[in-house]
């Protein structure tokens, strides 16, 4: 929890890891190429104070977890987002069953989210349900850049991925938490398209599709497509960082979401340990769009903040929210937020 | 950025190390025609020239044979964007009246070695990439991005508009020769880029495909093209501040390699 100027920010962070990409388990080129550029994102968008030597950037502790997330990092329940790597790691990047081993030790503070890949075929559908199993998923997170084999890549539009995310719908799974990254096949075409969420959303309505980076490098393609689909959901890991370098492009990314999903769809990612949310969360409070954007994009107020830190994935995912950080004047807006006092204490 | 450092080593070989921007006033000719031909090469997906961007980290001249070497924002960044900016520079320099051989180089890039290979056998991107890449969508992803660009143009072009006192309602009639000059100019490359007509008549303000935009639907179109240069600004942002923690502003080539622990193939898995 966060708390500023009387007010009680709950904070969910959407997108945190634990990765290993030691020397140890750096399997080739790509392995070491994938994590110095994930170390340059670091470098390049944080203060000077938040930057890691390389060494501890690599692999860092669970001491460090959770003394940056829960100790000083204001978080009260952080989602794990597993990025398998498969391909680049010897023992996987960022795994489910590892970060399952740290949740386990924080019942209540850390969700584990699975993670599945239509190439697996038939067999990684039982593969699919036993992970279910085992970790009670809510979410998964796709990366949909991950290379196996000979592919490079793969879409939400693959035949194979819509039986995985009927499997999803099933299961209960209900937050597909979908990650662009480059490289996908066939090489030739747009790496980052979205268009194949926008087919995944309508043909599943009753999953949520929450888009890290906010679809960047494609965020006009992704507004188009968040516009149409009321189950599609903007997460800001990567843009919030910009926050401190580069405070005039955040106030515009943020003000785009905001014309074209409204505040109810947009949540908080730190991206740990790319970036820690101590310090994302006090600047965030803190900000306000720029006086000469006010009359284009409007004004950031307490709620939107406090939706935006927390409230729009505790509803997702849900999380119990403490009565003080609830929003109690809009219940039409964050009703099933605070769950069973949307209909009690609505007009308090 | 800060300026990158320049070497004129005083050889019959000129070389230079650093941004192809930082040429102007050197009095090699050669050395400016070859920098003013790359000045023509942009990135597909910022929409901005090499030169502006940082991305050429070296060019030598030795007598009429050419060799620049290029770097990116990070390992992975997309092959095809990557492609054509190397194959763009091997055509733009092979252009050059008095040029022999040319050579790009890729550096620092998960695929430079097909890349690399690929534009200088003068294949075709789907060669290169066996299986990994349909025949014929190299062109359509760069029109696409330029279509792109005619949105985040108008968006561009609005702001000033606006900024001089324009109304929307003028905003949303004007035709391409009522525009102030400069604003009309940016259009018209686009458009004539593009190959859609660009005639003093023309809509100023028309959908990416150069239709015109019904006067109902004119506050929406411009709100798109505003998202769209947002979003391309932001990813140069992003692409800039890569460059940049990757190689260090003012870096010299020297200490920016990436120095990798390879392993043995068998090692993976």
């Amino acid at each position: 929890m966060y708390s500023k100027d009387g007010v009680d920010y709950f904070v969910v962070d959407g997108h945190i890891h634990f990765w290993d990409a030691s020397e140890q388990n750096t399997a080739n080129r790509y392995g070491e190429g994938f994590i110095r550029c994930f170390y340059d994102y670091q470098r390049n968008l944080s203060p000077a104070q938040w930057v890691w030597p390389l060494e501890k950037f690599r692999k860092y502790s669970e001491g460090d977890l959770v003394h940056d997330l829960f100790d000083t990092g204001y978080v009260d329940v952080g989602i794990f987002q597993p990025t398998y790597l498969s391909e680049f790691y010897t023992k996987g990047f960022n795994t489910t069953e590892d970060n399952g081993l740290i949740a386990e030790k924080h019942p209540g503070r850390l969700i584990v989210n699975g993670s599945w890949d239509p190439r697996a075929g038939e067999a990684g559908l039982g593969d699919l349900e036993r992970l279910a199993d085992r970790w009670r998923l809510r979410g998964v997170k796709l990366y949909t850049a991950e290379w196996r084999g000979d592919s490079k890549g793969w879409k939400l539009t693959d035949p194979m991925a819509q039986e995985y995310l009927a499997k999803c719908a099933d299961l209960g799974i209900r937050n597909i938490h979908v990650h662009k990254g480059p490289t996908i096949w066939p090489l030739n075409r747009d790496a980052f398209d979205v268009a194949d969420i926008d087919h995944a959303a309508t043909a599943f309505p009753e999953l949520n599709f929450i888009v890290e980076h906010s679809g960047l490098p494609r965020l006009e393609d992704f507004c188009w497509i968040a516009t149409q689909e009321p189950n599609v959901y903007a997460g800001l890991s990567v843009v919030m960082p910009f926050i401190h370098s580069r405070p005039r492009y955040f106030a515009q990314v943020l003000g785009e979401l905001l014309y074209w999903l409204d505040e109810d769809r947009i949540s908080f990612g730190s991206d740990y340990a790319i970036w820690s949310p101590r310090w994302l969360i006090e600047q965030f409070v803190d900000f306000q769009i720029p006086e000469d954007l006010q009359s284009e994009y409007g004004v950031l107020t307490t709620d939107v903040k406090r939706k935006i830190l927390g409230l729009n994935l505790a509803r997702l995912y849900d999380i119990e929210v403490p009565e003080r950080a609830r929003i109690h004047a809009e219940p039409a807006a964050v009703g099933s937020v605070a769950v069973g006092s949307a209909a009690g204490g609505a007009g308090r | 950025m800060s300026a990158p450092t320049i070497a004129v080593p005083l050889s019959t070989e000129t070389e230079i190390i650093g941004s192809a921007t930082e040429l102007i006033g050197i009095g090699e000719q050669r050395l400016g025609e070859v920098a003013a031909a790359l000045a023509g090469v942009l990135d597909p997906e910022l929409d901005r020239p090499i030169t502006e961007l940082g991305f050429v980290r070296g060019i030598t001249v030795s007598d009429a044979d050419v060799k620049v070497r290029l770097r990116l924002p990070t390992y992975f960044c997309a092959p095809n964007f990557a492609w054509l900016m190397v194959d763009d520079c091997q055509r733009t320099l092979a252009a050059l009246p008095w040029s022999r051989q040319v050579t790009v180089v890729l550096e620092d890039h998960f695929a430079a070695a097909e890349i690399n290979r690929g534009v200088a056998a003068g294949e075709r991107f789907a060669d290169a990439f066996p299986l990994l890449a349909d025949a014929d969508g190299l062109q359509e992803l760069r029109a696409k991005f330029l279509r792109k660009g005619l949105l985040a143009a108008q968006a561009c072009a609005v702001t000033r508009l606006q900024e001089s006192g324009w109304t929307d309602i003028r905003i949303a009639g004007a035709t391409l020769g009522e525009l102030p000059r400069a604003q009309a100019a940016k259009l018209i490359r686009r458009r004539t880029t593009l190959g859609l007509t660009a005639e003093a008549g023309d809509p100023a303000f028309t959908d990416e495909h150069g239709a015109p935009v019904p006067a109902e639907a004119m506050r929406d179109h411009l709100r798109r093209c505003r998202t769209t240069a947002v979003g391309v600004s932001a990813n140069n942002q992003i692409c800039q501040g890569l460059l940049a923690a990757r190689y260090g502003d003012g870096d010299s080539g020297s200490d920016g390699e990436v120095r990798f622990v390879d392993r043995p193939e068998g090692g993976i898995r």
